[in-house]
């Protein structure tokens, strides 16, 4: 009857449901938002997410049967999907908007008040490092986990995010 | 916390991870909880019956593509062999139910429902479309999608249903972090005008350590408003829409099941109907059987009530998606049995089960498309009335021809992840006197003899 799902207060990645293997309906149901979420973080846009997730779902449903793990499939699907849109359209710091231009006393103050800011300075970085950084902090992958989203290595995932953080910090600074 | 202000070009990535990776963590969450989507299937359901219409060679496949293409333009009976041999041919086109081209909740789209007012025009393939979204005044955000099973009866557990148009409803609810579904059947044989029914219900804890619990109920035409009450009073109400209420909420926890009455009241406010259950137990509601009409005929087509019984029960595992495998296996029927003239053999054999290995299968292909002049046989439509899984691989069908005797057939998933009528079926029904086109029955013959 009711089925509970992980899809927790804070969204946090893609646990979907536990127990046995959910029907692609379940599946589809229980994770829809919460992808559309990370593709959100990932893009920036509710509705550009939304069509990337529809589109990881046609996938899915022709693979359905033959994953052991549905649920890692799709989400790995997603942030391809990303990363694909973003290198079908170009250089996709071209396409951002830029960062806010944050003031010394702003951007003391604006950390963490502000959470749109940090999502931007997170959007201004090249894909994979901004995919790592999403992956760890917003889903809560572990390296390896991460490493295998990404199809890197796991030492690679760690050298990702520092340069990420260092970016940002950077920004922060400026 | 801030991060710690350095001189331009220091960087302390020591500091930086747990400061600013802590801070982007929340910062990310917040602003992704500014999403809120809900799932629409009838949009997915939509886009692969267009990624199954028009699949894209990939990689090194487009090179063998471009062979078959080239093939097929060379050679006609080549092309005729391949072109309906997409796998999942027509899976969601049953889902998506886009008859005249229209797709259900577009523009123009007229969603049948028997329930409302007894004309009965649910259409012969599915069609799946949103029948409620609210959010209740306590916050639970509640959604119902109705997926019309035309004469079809898919079975559940191991009890085999019977056939009646029915409407699958799923309902989802959403509160606090907690999501659960549950789906019930919605018979369209109209309820009593005063008639109440509960469709589905469910009841599951949230993270802040308190019960989420929803209910779905059909409803007869002069029921104007639902409530749901529990021993502390009224905890919900909905004025029902397209004969469909969704009921929700949250409670202080207790054990994921909690009793409730809904109350059906009419436009007055007068009860007219009432049924207790168990939200999240599983247990039927009380009350429920004396909401239907007695009397009401059994609707146009649904004669399958009367059909044979099925013997099978399910007993192993089912599809992972019963709903599309059954709109599948209704699909390969559809097409395997479906004779116009002229008659392309090939499509109708490319839903049957090992057809295309059989010697002969391209000469038959070629002399039936090559209709005799004298042939007046008009397309054969069949009707199936029921789908059993019995595995994960099988299906037992309830199917026939026109007007004519209601047969037992099989249907199996092939590897390419399609279902198609087993060919022991169809060839069974080419040999028994299945009503077929007199132009196609000698070359079916030939193939099914070999």
């Amino acid at each position: 009857m009711a089925r509970p799902s992980a899809d927790g207060a804070v969204d946090p990645g893609l646990a979907v449901v536990a127990g046995a293997r959910p029907s692609f309906e379940e599946l589809y149901l229980s994770s829809y938002q919460s992808l559309v979420r990370l593709a959100f973080v990932l893009t920036s846009s509710s509705e550009l997410a939304e069509d990337l997730v529809q589109d990881c779902f046609v996938r899915l449903h022709r693979h359905y049967d033959r994953l052991d793990t549905p649920d890692r499939y799709v989400r790995q699907a997603v942030v391809n999907a990303c990363r694909s849109h973003f290198r079908r359209q170009g250089r996709e710091r071209d396409r951002r908007p830029l960062l806010y231009v944050v003031d010394g006393e702003a951007a003391s103050a604006s950390s963490g008040s502000h959470p749109g800011e940090l999502h931007d300075l997170l959007l201004a970085l090249p894909y994979r490092q901004r995919a790592a950084v999403v992956l760890r902090f917003y889903a809560d992958l572990s390296e390896i986990e991460i490493a295998e989203v990404l199809g890197c290595r796991p030492g690679t995932v760690g050298s990702l995010i520092h340069r990420a953080l260092q970016h940002m910090r950077r920004s922060l600074e400026r | 916390m801030s991060p710690k202000r350095l001189a331009r070009g220091r960087v302390d990535p020591v500091e930086l991870v747990p400061v600013v990776g802590k801070e982007l963590g929340s910062a990310l969450r917040a602003r992704a909880s500014t999403v809120h989507v809900e799932p629409d299937l009838s949009d997915l359901a939509r886009r692969i019956q267009a990624a199954e219409d028009n699949p894209r060679p990939r990689g090194r496949l487009a090179l063998a593509a471009a062979v078959v293409l080239s093939a097929a333009v060379a050679g006609g009976t080549l092309g005729s062999l391949l072109g309906p041999t997409h796998p999942q041919h027509a899976l969601f086109s049953s889902i998506a139910g886009d008859q005249g081209g229209r797709l259900p909740g577009g523009p123009g789209h007229s969603r049948p429902h028997g329930r409302a007012n007894n004309q009965l025009s649910a259409p012969r393939r599915l069609s799946r479309a949103t029948v409620i979204k609210r959010v209740t005044g306590a916050g639970t955000s509640l959604a119902a999608y109705g997926t019309w099973l035309a004469p079809v009866a898919v079975s559940s557990g191991t009890a085999a249903t019977s056939c009646h148009r029915a409407e699958l409803v799923t309902t989802t609810a959403t509160e606090g972090g907690a999501r659960g579904t549950a789906t019930g059947v919605v018979a369209v044989q109209p309820l009593a005008a005063n008639g109440l029914e509960l469709v589905d219900s469910g009841a599951l804890p949230t993270p802040a350590g308190r019960d989420l619990w929803w209910a779905t109920v059909a409803v007869g035409t002069r029921v104007a408003r639902v409530a749901a009450e529990e021993p502390g009073g009224t905890t919900d109400v909905m004025f029902p829409a397209q004969g469909i209420a969704v009921l929700g909420g949250v409670a202080p926890s207790s054990a994921t099941s909690r009793y409730f009455s809904i109350v059906a009241e009419d436009a007055a406010g007068q009860s007219l109907h009432s049924i207790g259950f168990l939200a999240g137990s599983g247990q039927e509601a009380v009350g429920t059987s004396q909401s239907r009409k007695a009397a009401d005929p059994l609707v146009p087509g649904c004669e399958s009530v009367a059909t044979p019984v099925m013997g099978a029960t399910a007993r192993g595992s089912k599809p992972a998606a019963p709903l599309l495998a059954a709109a599948s296996v209704v699909s390969a029927f559809h097409q395997a049995y479906n004779f116009a003239l002229p008659a392309d053999l090939a499509e109708n054999l490319a839903a049957v089960a090992s057809s295309d290995t059989l010697p002969g299968f391209g000469q038959s292909t070629r002399t039936i498309n090559q209709p005799s002049k004298s042939a007046t046989a008009s397309a054969q439509a069949v009707d199936v009335s029921q789908v059993v899984f019995l595995s994960a691989d099988t299906a037992e069908v309830i199917y026939r021809a026109g007007s004519g005797r209601w047969r037992t057939g099989t249907a199996v998933l092939t590897g390419r992840g399609s279902w198609q009528v087993a060919r022991t079926t169809f060839c069974g029904d080419v040999a028994n006197g299945f009503p077929l086109p007199g132009v196609v029955r000698p070359s079916l013959e030939r193939i099914c003899s070999r």
